[in-house]
C-alpha cells in the first residue's frame, strides 16, 4: 500500500475537508456578532457569556454530567467483568454470547429507546434522570466489553499463570497483575463510554420524561425554535471537551499499541 | 515427584495418555519430545494449570493434583518468561515472596542473593524495567523470580528457544551448574535433543501422549528402545533384519568402503551408490542408496576441512557400508 | 498455605473456586448480564407483545389481541415510508462506500501520517451527532454558508431550498456515517500485505488489474463491516429526518417517534419497531453469513 494515485488522494484530502467543514464553519460562527445573516460582522464573546446567563442550560450540563459519570462507572465494571470472563473462561454458549453482546451496539438507538419507554412505563417507574442512567448503562456495557476484550486478547494468559504459580490466588492475581495491565484499555473505554452517555440524543429523548433534560435533550429544543449563534456556543464547547476526552482515550490506547 | 497413570484430554485429544514417572531429588529431568507430544501438557499438569483427568502427582509423598496452582510450591520459569511489565526487575523476582509476607529487608536480600546467582548484577539491574531488557537478560530474570523461592522442584518450559545458539549454549552451562550447585531437582521441557542429551541426568523421551523411553543420556542414545527414539536422538539408520526384528544403526558407527574391499564376518556390509555429501562442519554425512532401496546416512571425515575421507567420495560413486554387527542396536517394536 | 494444612477461609473459596470455571464465568457474568437482560432484552420482548395488542385509550395498551397493527403497513402510506427509509439507508451505504473507499485507502497509504489521519476520521464518529447533524442544518439553509457563498458568487438569485429536502437527508446520513464507513475499510486495507502486490506485478498485472483482483477482494470483508455499519443505524435514523428533513421525509424511525408521541398509538407503534429490528436482524444476518469483519478495536 505503498503507491498513491494522485486522485485517491485528492479525493481522500477533499473528503477529509468536507468531513471537518461544517463543524468549524460552527465553531467559527459561534463568534460572529450577527445574529442572523451569514457575513462576519466581528468577533464577539457575547454568545457565550449568553450561556451562562441561562440556568437552564447550567442544569441541563449538571445533569449531562451526572448521568454520564454515574452510567459510565457502572458500565465499566460490569463490562470489565464480562471481558474477563469472555476472555478467560471456556463455558458453554461462549461464542453465542460474543456475538449477542453486539446486539445492542447494532439495534437502532430509536428501538431501543422506545422499548425502554415501554418497559418504564409498564412497570409504572417514573421516567426521570434515574431512567436516563439505567438507559445508558445498558447501551455502554457491551461496548466497554468489547474494548477491554480486545485488550484482553492482546495480553495472553502467561501473565495470570506466572503469578499464581508463584503463589498469588485469583483475587490477587486480578489486582497485582490484570488490571494494571488492562487498566489503559479500561480507562479509554470508560472515556469513550463517556463520550457517548454526555452525546446521546435518540435513547435520552424517549426515558427522559418531562422533568429531567440533559444538554443534548436541551440543544435539540432550542434547534426546533430556531438556529441563533448561543446554539453554536454551547455545540463549539460540547465538542471540545468531547474533542479532549477522545485524544486522551486515543493516546492511552496507542501506548500500549506501542 | 510421582507422575502416576495421569490422563489428559481435550475435547476429543488426549494429550497425556496414561503418563507415569518419577522424578528423584536433586536430579536435572528432561522430557524430551516433538511439539504437539504432549510434554508442555505435562509441564502443566505438574505445575497445576491443568487437573488431570485420571491419575494423581504426588510431590514428597503428598498427593498436589487437587490443588490450584497457588497452594503448590513448585515454581516455573515460562517460554515467553512472562515478566510483569508493569513491575521492575526487583519487584518481579520478588513478587513471590510477597505473597508469603516476609519483612522487606529479608526480602531484599534474598532478592539480590537470586540476582547474583543468575549473574545479573543487582545494582545495576535491580531497578530497570523489565522492557529495557535483552532476551538473556529477561531469562535470567524469569529464572531468578523462581529460585528466590526455593522451590523443590523447577520447572523449565524450553526457556531457552528465543536465545540465540551460543547463549543457548551458555545458558545450558548455567542452568546445569545451578541445578548442581543448589541441589534443586529441575524437570526440563525440551524438543531439542542435544539440549537434553547435554543438561539432563536423565531424559525421558514423549511421543504421542506417551513416554517411549525414560534413561541416562548414554542410555536413551547408545541403547533406543524404539524406532521413534533412536531417529529422535540424533541420526539413525533403521534396518529389518531377516527375523523380522528392527535394528538402529548410528551413521558414526558405519563407514564407506570401495567395492571390492573385503570385510570381516564381525562386521555386516551392503552395498550401495552415494547420493549426496552433507557438509556439517565437523563432520560429513554421506547419503546413500542402498541396493534394497533405503537410503542410509554415514558419517565420513572428522574434523578439519572436508575430511580426507570424503574429499575422496563423490556423488554417484559406488561403495560399501559397514558396521560392527555388534552395534546394531536391536529395537522394540519390531 | 505452602504447608498445606491450614488455610484461611479466602483460601478454601479460591481452591474450591479453582476446579469450578464455570460457576466463576457465570460470577463474572451475571452483573452486566443480568442488566442487559433487564434492560435490552425484556423491554424488546415487551414491545412485542404491545405490538400485537389493542390500542389504549389515552395510549399505552388494552388486553386483547389482535394482528391490525402489522396489517395497517400494507396501506401505501407506510408502504411509501418503508420504501423511502430503504432506499435511504442503500443509497447513503453507497455514497460513503464511495466517498469512504479511497479515504481509507489513502489513509492507510499514509506512512507516517497514518495515526493522525485517523484520528481526524474517528474524531467525528465519537462526537455529538446532533451536533454535527445541527452543522448541515447551519450550512444548508436558506441563510446558510451554502446559499450565501452561491449567491455572492453571483451563481443564483435566490436561496436554494436545500434543507428539508431528501438530498439534505441524504447529506446529513452520510455525513454522520462516514466514518462507520472508513474503520473498516481502513482495518482490512492496512492488513493487506505489499508483498501480494509486488507478487502480483511481477506476474503481469497492471493497476487497474491489480485493484480489481487482488486489493479488491481481501478488502471485501472491511467494505461488507462496513456497509453494515452505516446501512443499519440510516434504516433507523431519526434525528436527522427530523432536523434536517422536516415533516416531508418519514423514515420508519419518525414515524414510530410520532406514534409514541402525539399519535398515542402504542400498538402500532410497537410494531413499527419490530418491523424496523427484523430488518436490522434480516440484514445483519445476509452480511454476517458473507463473512463480514468486525473491527476489533474502534
Amino acid at each position: 500500500m505503498r503507491r498513491t494515485p494522485w486522485w485517491i488522494a485528492g479525493i481522500a484530502g477533499a473528503s477529509l475537508f468536507l468531513l471537518h467543514m461544517p463543524v468549524l464553519v460552527l465553531m467559527a460562527f459561534s463568534f460572529n456578532r450577527s445574529r442572523f445573516s451569514m457575513g462576519w460582522s466581528g468577533f464577539t464573546l457575547e454568545w457565550y457569556g449568553r450561556l451562562l446567563e441561562r440556568g437552564d442550560i447550567l442544569d441541563a450540563l449538571r445533569a449531562s454530567l451526572i448521568v454520564a459519570l454515574a452510567s459510565t462507572a457502572l458500565a465499566a465494571v460490569f463490562g470489565t467483568l464480562i471481558a474477563l470472563a469472555l476472555a478467560r473462561h471456556v463455558f458453554p454458549g461462549r461464542r453465542i454470547y460474543q456475538g449477542l453482546l453486539y446486539l445492542p451496539v447494532v439495534t437502532p438507538e430509536i428501538v431501543v429507546g422506545i422499548s425502554l419507554l415501554v418497559l418504564f412505563a409498564t412497570a409504572g417507574v417514573r421516567l426521570g434522570l434515574g431512567t436516563i442512567t439505567i438507559a445508558h448503562v445498558a447501551f455502554n456495557i457491551s461496548f466497554v466489553a468489547v474494548v477491554v476484550l480486545a485488550r484482553l486478547h492482546g495480553i495472553g494468559l502467561d501473565l495470570e499463570e506466572a503469578a499464581m504459580d508463584l503463589g498469588a490466588d485469583p483475587l490477587t492475581t486480578f489486582f497485582r497483575v490484570t488490571l494494571p495491565q488492562i487498566l489503559p484499555g479500561v480507562v479509554a473505554g470508560a472515556l469513550l463510554a463517556f463520550t457517548m452517555s454526555f452525546d446521546d440524543f435518540v435513547i435520552t429523548f424517549f426515558v427522559a420524561g418531562v422533568g429531567s433534560t440533559t444538554l443534548p435533550l436541551l440543544v435539540y429544543g432550542m434547534v426546533r425554535r430556531g438556529v441563533e449563534p448561543t446554539i453554536n456556543a454551547i455545540s463549539t464547547i460540547v465538542l471540545i471537551v468531547t474533542t479532549t476526552a477522545i485524544l486522551i482515550a486515543y493516546r492511552l490506547r496507542e501506548k500500549e499499541g506501542a | 515427584m510421582r507422575f502416576s497413570g495421569v490422563r489428559k484430554v481435550f475435547g476429543s485429544t488426549v494429550a497425556v495418555d496414561r503418563v507415569s514417572f518419577d522424578v528423584h531429588a536433586g536430579e536435572f529431568f528432561s522430557i524430551l519430545g516433538p511439539s504437539g507430544c504432549g510434554k508442555t501438557t505435562t509441564l502443566r499438569l505438574l505445575a497445576g494449570f491443568e487437573r488431570p483427568d485420571e491419575g494423581e502427582i504426588l510431590l514428597g509423598g503428598e498427593r498436589i493434583d487437587g490443588r490450584p496452582p497457588w497452594e503448590r510450591p513448585l515454581a516455573m520459569v515460562f517460554q515467553s518468561y512472562a515478566l510483569f511489565p508493569h513491575l521492575s526487575v526487583a519487584r518481579n523476582v520478588a513478587f513471590g515472596l510477597e505473597r508469603r509476607k516476609l519483612p522487606r529487608e529479608a526480602i531484599a536480600d534474598r532478592v539480590r542473593a537470586a540476582l547474583e546467582l543468575v549473574r545479573l548484577d543487582p545494582a545495576t539491574f535491580a531497578d530497570r524495567s523489565t522492557r529495557q531488557l535483552s532476551g538473556g537478560q529477561r531469562q535470567r530474570v524469569a529464572l531468578a523470580r523462581a529460585l528466590v523461592l526455593e522451590p523443590p522442584v523447577l520447572l523449565l518450559d524450553e526457556p531457552l528457544g528465543a536465545l540465540d545458539r551460543k547463549l543457548r549454549k551458555e545458558m545450558q552451562g548455567e542452568l546445569r551448574s545451578l541445578n548442581r550447585e543448589l541441589g534443586m531437582t529441575f524437570v526440563y521441557v525440551t524438543h531439542d535433543q542435544e539440549e537434553a542429551l547435554t543438561m539432563s541426568d536423565r531424559v525421558a523421551v514423549m511421543a504421542d501422549a506417551r513416554i517411549a523411553q525414560i534413561g541416562a543420556p548414554v542410555e536413551v542414545y547408545e541403547r533406543p528402545r524404539t524406532a521413534f527414539v533412536a531417529g529422535f536422538l540424533g541420526e539413525a539408520n533403521v534396518f529389518d533384519t531377516e527375523g523380522g526384528h528392527r535394528v538402529a544403526v548410528r551413521p558414526e558407527r558405519m563407514e564407506l568402503l570401495r567395492p571390492g574391499v573385503s570385510v570381516s564376518t564381525a562386521r555386516t556390509a551392503r552395498s550401495g551408490e552415494v547420493l549426496d555429501l552433507v557438509y556439517l562442519g565437523d563432520r560429513t554425512h554421506a547419503v546413500v542408496r542402498l541396493e534394497s532401496g533405503a537410503d542410509i546416512r554415514v558419517a565420513i571425515g572428522r574434523g578439519g576441512a572436508i575430511g580426507v575421507e570424503g574429499a575422496r567420495w563423490k556423488r554417484g560413486d559406488r561403495a560399501i557400508v559397514v558396521w560392527p554387527t555388534a552395534d546394531a542396536h536391536p529395537l522394540e517394536d519390531g | 498455605m505452602r504447608d498445606g494444612s491450614k488455610r484461611s477461609p479466602r483460601a478454601r473459596i479460591f481452591a474450591w473456586l479453582a476446579r469450578r470455571d464455570r460457576l466463576r464465568a457465570w460470577a463474572l457474568l451475571a452483573p452486566g448480564t443480568s442488566w442487559l437482560v433487564a434492560f435490552f432484552v425484556i423491554p424488546v420482548v415487551i414491545v412485542g407483545g404491545y405490538s400485537v395488542m389493542e390500542r389504549g385509550l389515552y395510549g399505552g395498551v388494552e388486553a386483547g389481541f389482535t394482528l391490525e397493527p402489522y396489517g395497517r403497513f400494507f396501506d401505501p402510506l407506510y408502504l411509501t415510508i418503508l420504501a423511502r427509509t430503504l432506499w435511504l439507508a442503500a443509497l447513503t451505504t453507497i455514497l460513503c462506500l464511495v466517498v469512504g473507499y479511497p479515504m481509507a485507502w489513502a489513509i492507510a497509504a499514509a506512512g507516517r501520517w497514518k495515526h493522525a489521519l485517523l484520528f481526524l476520521v474517528v474524531l467525528p464518529f465519537w462526537t455529538s451527532f446532533l451536533v454535527r447533524t445541527y452543522a448541515i442544518m447551519f450550512l444548508l439553509r436558506d441563510t446558510g454558508l451554502v446559499n450565501s457563498v452561491l449567491m455572492t458568487a453571483g451563481m443564483i438569485d435566490r436561496p436554494l431550498t436545500l434543507l428539508y429536502t431528501p438530498g439534505a437527508v441524504l447529506a446529513g446520513l452520510v455525513y454522520g456515517y462516514l466514518p462507520f464507513m472508513v474503520l473498516p475499510v481502513y482495518a482490512s486495507l492496512e492488513k493487506l500485505d505489499p508483498a501480494l502486490l509486488e507478487a502480483a506485478e511481477s506476474l503481469g498485472a497492471r493497476p487497474f488489474a491489480r485493484f480489481v483482483r487482488v486489493i479488491l477482494p481481501l478488502s471485501l470483508p472491511g467494505v461488507v463491516a462496513g456497509s453494515l455499519l452505516v446501512f443499519i443505524p440510516s434504516l433507523g435514523a431519526f434525528l436527522t429526518p427530523d432536523l434536517l428533513g422536516g415533516a416531508k421525509q418519514v423514515m420508519i424511525g419518525n414515524l414510530i417517534q410520532q406514534q409514541f408521541g402525539a399519535a398515542r398509538d402504542w400498538p402500532f407503534g410497537s410494531a413499527a419497531s419490530f418491523i424496523l429490528m427484523a430488518l436490522v436482524l434480516a440484514v445483519v444476518y445476509m452480511f454476517l453469513r458473507r463473512g463480514a469483519a468486525l473491527p476489533e478495536e474502534v
